[in-house]
């Protein structure tokens, strides 16, 4: 009996392909990054990432399928990321998808990233307890959600402006540190001194954020200053950051019923972000989920363990792309 | 049925082609309602619906499909990369040959049996920039760049020639007091993808070595 999941990830510039079981058992993971592509630009180039998928993509699907040491007859369905994310990204993962389901006889189904993102805390182990507040923070999203149960969701708060991510790697840029800017920021901010007084844009009102101004208090800084000590100005970045998303998890925790926080997207890889989450939940009585540092980033195990939610509930979206995917939709 | 897809991908809607030893059985672009300008944005996007409306009316399953010939471009850019990688995942899932095939010798193949001339085919990019082929029976040429700055010494070796391609009238401007012959072809004849098939069988190739779009980043390779 065919009881395993195929994952499809194509939504920015991972390559991503996972057999998972209906109880969240990764038997693989392949991801296939394209990190270094993209270094030169300093972000992601949309062409560049598309070009890359097509390349890497059935490699990946073969990998999966011959790690876990199964056949497509072992497959229920196809579970792929329709959106949101970069059009000519998603088309390559859509199309191989769709292909692959008619070639194999097998239903594809497509799949909301972000709700692939809330899920990853859930892979391996069932860890969240809920109802649950989520931080999604990564280099395409930021936002709030409460998940009443594990398909129950509705958003919070989201960004206004730039995602966490992107101002991670905006001020990477501008210190000279490379890419991706999480894990090199949070490293220099290590040695650093948190002694420059950026802003915390909307810190003391509503669940909204907003990076678009720290980002532009970084760039004023370093044009304005000699000598900046790269470090201090990291600590500084990364001290403003966590203030706000901290200060914002504590609103939602504290404004409903609450069992758990989870940290989810490729920022929950921030040594900082865990240190302090942490100590927000132990003063406020709420257990912290944390996926793996390997759930944290972009990954097909996730939408593969969505996949399972959908089929539980009968819900069959179409794989064609949608570039903008609420979080309250499937 | 032994069945041949051809995907036609560069032009603005894609067209499935299926046929049975050079004979097309189906083509999308006959059905004005798969085909319509306005029609439906999902088949842009998706060419699933095609594929399944084509075999469902001649009466073939999937598995009968056993060759698929892909159009790799140049044209559009996203809708070369969707055409490819839904071939590329068919040829993959059935395990079947899949034959890549360019836009430009597609044009040529056509022009060539009509005219009996060598064919310059020049297919529009970013800048200025275009692709242009020259095709003598066979692919002669391919160039990438500002057509000023090559065109004349890619005709030199030939004398009368036709021009095709959505960018030939650049193609008739640069040669001024010349002329020239419009071919009046400006896109794929998504037919000759069945048609011709026994020009592209050679090409036959397998995972791991599909076909990947056609970009001027590969332009050597093809000169």
């Amino acid at each position: 009996m065919a009881e395993l999941v195929l994952g499809i990830e194509t939504s920015c510039d991972d390559t991503a392909a996972a057999i998972v079981d209906p109880e969240g058992n990764v038997l693989s993971s392949v991801t296939a990054s394209q990190a270094l592509l993209h270094a030169k630009f300093g972000g992601v180039f949309p062409e560049v990432a598309a070009r890359a998928h097509i390349n890497k993509i059935i490699p990946a699907v073969e990998e999966a399928l011959s790690v876990a040491k199964v056949s497509p007859e072992d497959i229920r369905a196809i579970g792929v990321t329709r959106g949101p994310g970069l059009i000519g990204s998603l088309l390559v993962g859509l199309n191989t998808a769709t292909s692959l389901g008619l070639g194999w006889g097998k239903p594809v189904i497509g799949i909301n990233h972000l709700r692939g993102h809330l899920r990853s805390a859930d892979l391996e182990s069932k860890k969240v307890k809920y109802p649950a507040v989520i931080l999604l923070v990564s280099g395409g999203h930021t936002f709030l959600a409460y998940m009443e149960d594990a398909v129950n969701i509705s958003l919070l708060g989201t960004t206004r402006d730039d995602s966490v991510g992107e101002a991670y790697d905006k001020a990477a840029r501008m210190l000279g540190l490379g890419y991706p800017g999480g894990p090199v920021v949070d490293k220099a901010a290590m040695a650093g001194k948190p002694s420059i007084p950026f802003p915390r844009p909307l810190l003391n009102s509503g669940l909204e954020f907003s990076f678009s101004g720290l980002k532009s208090a970084v760039a004023r800084y370093l044009s304005a200053t000699e000598s900046p000590v790269v470090e201090d100005v990291s600590a500084s970045f990364v001290e403003a950051v966590m203030e706000i998303l901290i200060k914002k998890c504590q609103r939602a925790i504290t404004g409903r019923p609450c069992a758990s926080l989870v940290v989810v997207g490729g920022v929950a890889a921030s040594p900082q972000l865990r240190a302090e989450a942490s100590r927000l939940c132990e003063e406020v009585g709420v257990e912290l989920c944390l996926p793996p540092l390997r759930w944290s980033t972009d990954n097909a195990a996730m939408i593969a363990l969505a996949t399972w939610d959908y089929l539980n509930l009968g819900v069959s979206p179409q794989p064609v792309p949608q570039v903008r995917l609420p979080i309250s939709e499937f | 049925m032994s069945l041949t897809l051809g995907i036609s991908t560069s032009s603005s809607q894609f067209r499935i082609v299926l046929g049975e030893k050079g004979k097309v059985l189906f083509n999308s672009g006959d059905n004005p309602s798969l085909n319509a300008p306005d029609g439906p944005v999902e088949l842009i996007k998706d060419i699933s619906p095609l594929l399944t409306n084509g075999l469902e009316s001649i009466g073939a399953g999937i598995k009968e499909i056993k060759k698929i010939i892909v159009d790799i471009g140049p044209g559009g850019t996203s809708s070369v990369r969707t055409g490819v990688a839904f071939a590329n995942g068919l040829s993959y899932s059935l395990a079947i040959p899949v034959c890549p095939v360019s836009s430009m010798e597609l044009i040529g193949i056509e022009c060539w049996e009509k005219f009996g001339l060598p064919v310059v085919i020049a297919v529009k990019s970013v800048r200025g920039n275009a692709y242009v082929g020259l095709y003598n029976g066979r692919m002669a040429g391919l160039k990438y760049g500002l057509p000023e700055q090559f065109i004349h010494e890619m005709v030199a070796p030939v004398g009368e020639f036709v021009v095709a391609g959505a960018f030939r009238n650049k193609v008739i401007e640069l040669f001024p007091g010349r002329e020239i012959r419009d071919s009046g072809i400006q896109s794929v004849n998504a037919r000759l993808l069945v048609e011709r098939e026994g020009l592209f069988e050679k090409r036959a190739t397998f995972y791991p070595n599909l076909p990947v779009p056609l970009t001027e980043q590969m332009i050597p390779a093809f000169d």
